[in-house]
């Protein structure tokens, strides 16, 4: 299978993607939904004792990696506009295997 | 689990009144709104963990800086119930903040405390902290501490409680600690 060849509209996304700023801190996400530490640890594929830092206060805080903030931003944008994904993008977009 | 923050408990507001005696309500209150030659927050626009962060840090540097001369001028002054303690008196020393590599890495790099297969886990008050083994390291640039410094990467214990959603996490140095435990890795 050849792979795509990028037209102006692939290099526009690209461009649109890599330079997105896309992101949500850890304590955004958590006033804003009723989660726990645990669940925001298996959003952003991290440890409890990680996601506790992000928490903790003084010299026990660290903060969390950008890939952390994309996580969170997109686990955001997929519980406030779950719905309104068309049925066939969602499954593409959750079961990528399937949809093949 | 923890529970969520309670804004109004009755340790919330002895945490409040303890930033307010200690008179960093004030510091986080000066750095949100300071501005002169070098620095003008309205431009910046810090975000409150920034603010929180830059005060932990001047008040961790004032401790490191502090000298017998200082600590005698005011007490003398608190002593004979002077109110209007000289701010001059304190004589700061910023940290070097380059997030740069710095270009004597790696002599300059401490020697790593822990090595590949060393058993490791998070230090926590908790009694369910991840542990697990040391599989890689690099070294990065420590946010907390406006310096560089080790991270490693962990492969967490089969009986670690984060290894039901992941098999890694990465951790700074001071952040862990051997364990003696026998583990199933």
């Amino acid at each position: 299978m050849n792979p795509h060849q990028l037209k102006q509209r692939e290099q526009d996304l690209i461009q649109l993607y890599s330079y997105c700023q896309l992101g949500m801190t850890p304590k955004q996400f958590y006033s804003k939904w009723q989660v726990n530490y645990e669940e925001i640890a298996q959003i952003c594929s991290r440890s409890l004792s990680t996601v506790r830092r992000w928490f903790a206060r003084g010299k026990n805080y660290r903060r969390p990696m950008p890939t952390d903030l994309r996580h969170l931003a997109l686990m955001n944008f997929l519980l406030e506009h779950f719905e309104d994904i068309p049925e066939e993008l969602l499954h593409k977009l959750c079961f990528p295997d399937k949809s093949e | 689990m923890l529970k969520p923050v309670g804004y109004k408990t009755d340790e919330h507001r002895a945490y409040q009144q303890a930033l307010d005696d200690f008179g960093i309500t004030e510091l986080l209150a000066k750095l949100n709104t300071y501005s002169d030659a070098d620095f003008d927050s309205a431009w910046i626009q810090p975000q409150q963990q920034e603010l929180e962060t830059l005060a932990a840090i001047l008040i961790s540097q004032l401790t490191h800086s502090i000298n017998g001369k200082l600590i005698a001028n005011y007490l003398n002054l608190i002593r004979h119930s002077h109110q209007d303690i000289a701010p001059g008196l304190i004589n700061l020393k910023y940290p070097d903040a380059s997030v740069s590599l710095p270009v004597n890495f790696p002599d300059i790099a401490k020697t790593p405390r822990f090595l590949y297969g060393d058993r490791l886990r998070w230090l926590s008050t908790e009694s369910d902290t991840d542990w697990g083994i040391v599989i890689g390291r690099f070294y990065s640039y420590a946010p907390h501490h406006c310096c560089w410094a080790w991270c490693y990467l962990i492969w967490l214990s089969q009986d670690s409680p984060s290894t039901a959603w992941t098999s890694t996490d990465i951790a700074w140095e001071e952040d862990l600690e051997p364990t003696s435990e026998e583990t199933n890795l």
